[in-house]
């Protein structure tokens, strides 16, 4: 942990930090069993729906 | 002589376990009071003054709802000594990590603008203004962090949540009638009326009661903390109590606005306060300072929630008990979103309504993934060992889960469509 601290804290681009998550938590380690895959998708479907809602909310207000 | 070192024996036994009790317990304590935060406050107050006693029970139900997830938060921080954001990246990935503390930060951002709005209403009332009141709470938010330990920290934040303990004694202030109360308050029954308006009133309190923040600080601090698998049973009880506390909060203020002001259109607990002032000037102060304290605590927490999820992830140096030379970007972050809250709530004309509005929606993006990862982790044996949830905590804990995520729903397009369910 202190090693990781130290690699991290040295000087680097912002967007190099971000890729550097990118790379480390590339693959989830959790595994994929159906109940997993089921909820990632149902999360996936409800913020398409919550984005969608937001995105007429914000039509409509402009329209009118 | 027997009886006498029994009695002694009991003692010291009893002093220990309250001594190891207070060693281990705030996480919980904490983030339970501090739920109770400006946007809360107002909640009450006016679920108070619309409805009267009558939703009392209501507010008990969210007591154990609140207890069971934030329980979970205690059990996956102790065993995996890592934060929320950690957690989601690792388990499930950059995308959800990124969407998890993405949200997290812009919903606590919002947040603790609200928080702000909170506190100076209720310091204007005192004739503070706003700008002076934004540059104590800045500076006495950064010294409870810039003193080093995460310990010091965690006695002050319990001080702030005892404070939040004067609805208690102004409610008796007034005077209300216990048979009431008891009559009115504690039999569930919903009110009459207009059952969209009470369908309302139900989803603010829902919402109130759990928020991504709180989910995201207890875990976060439970690591800080250094809690262990072995204290786990402490750290439930700590959050037991600290969900006793946040429900007897919020009833003695439903108490005060619906023994005096039963039947006023309320739109924040700064104009409840206000109000008071006019019947019973100590109360009506009581008021006040509840709503600052309220939004004070609020702050302390989202601010802290975020900076350490941002630095778990970025893997910063992020712990209270690092000074500010040895986490730069922790306390960087930390002070950054203070004086962002602060200056927006000193524009002139900055759609403070709007925010408070737009907070509940981002929240609800945020808090369905929140608590169904949290199920999903808790039911991990690679990572949760014996920890994992047992077959009576899934039940609890998904048809809490269920109901949480269809209120918070409707209530987000509830605010933004103010005429759908009517």
């Amino acid at each position: 942990m202190e090693e990781n601290n130290n690699e991290f804290n040295q000087p680097k681009t912002f967007i190099g930090s971000i890729r550097e998550v990118n790379a480390k938590y590339r693959t989830p380690r959790i595994q994929m069993t159906p109940i997993v895959k089921i909820s990632l998708y149902a999360l996936r479907f409800y913020l398409i729906g919550m984005l969608l809602i937001l995105l007429y909310k914000f039509i409509s207000s402009f329209i009118h | 002589m027997n009886v006498l070192s029994r009695t002694f024996y009991r003692y010291r036994r009893f002093s220990k376990i309250i001594r190891l009790f207070l060693l281990i317990a705030g996480p919980g304590i904490i983030v339970m009071v501090a739920d109770n935060d400006a946007g809360g406050i107002t909640t009450y107050a006016a679920t108070g003054s619309k409805y009267g006693y009558d939703l009392i029970w209501f507010l008990v139900l969210l007591g154990p709802i609140a207890y069971f997830i934030q329980e979970m938060t205690v059990r996956l921080g102790a065993v995996t000594k890592r934060g929320y954001s950690e957690a989601i990246f690792d388990a499930f990935g950059s995308f959800w990590g990124w969407f998890s503390l993405i949200d997290l930060g812009i919903a606590n951002q919002l947040t603790l603008i609200t928080e702000f709005i909170g506190m100076t209403a209720a310091l204007s009332i005192f004739g503070i203004p706003p700008v002076l009141t934004v540059v104590i709470v800045i500076i006495l938010m950064g010294l409870m962090v810039l003193q080093g330990k995460y310990w010091t920290w965690e006695k002050i934040a319990i001080f702030f949540c005892l404070v939040n303990l004067i609805y208690i004694p102004a409610a008796f202030m007034l005077h209300p009638s216990a048979a009431d109360i008891l009559k009115q308050g504690m039999i569930p029954h919903f009110p009459g009326g207009s059952a969209s308006t009470l369908f309302f009133f139900l989803m603010a309190n829902v919402g109130t009661t759990i928020a991504p923040w709180m989910i995201f600080f207890q875990q976060s601090s439970v690591v800080d903390k250094g809690t262990k698998e072995k204290d786990i049973p402490w750290s439930q009880v700590d959050t037991i109590i600290g969900a006793f506390f946040t429900v007897l909060v919020a009833a003695f203020c439903v108490i005060v606005t619906a023994t005096v002001l039963r039947g006023v259109d309320i739109e924040s607990a700064a104009q409840a306060a206000t109000m008071l002032m006019g019947i019973n000037k100590y109360v009506g102060t009581f008021l006040a300072i509840g709503l600052f304290d309220a939004g004070f605590l609020g702050a302390i927490c989202i601010s802290l929630a975020t900076s350490w999820a941002i630095g778990e992830v970025f893997g910063w140096a992020h712990s209270l008990n690092q000074k500010v030379r040895e986490a730069p970007w922790f306390y960087a972050y930390y002070f950054s979103a203070l004086l962002i809250a602060g200056i927006v709530v000193l524009i002139p004309g900055a759609p403070l309504v709007l925010i408070t509005l737009f907070v509940q929606v981002v929240a609800t993006t945020l808090l369905p993934a929140a608590l169904v990862f949290l199920i999903l982790l808790l039911n991990n044996k690679e990572l949760m060992g014996d920890f994992k949830n047992t077959v009576f905590q899934n039940i609890i804990n998904t048809a809490i889960v269920v109901a949480l995520i269809f209120l918070s729903t409707a209530y987000a397009i509830s605010a933004l469509f103010p005429n759908v369910f009517k």
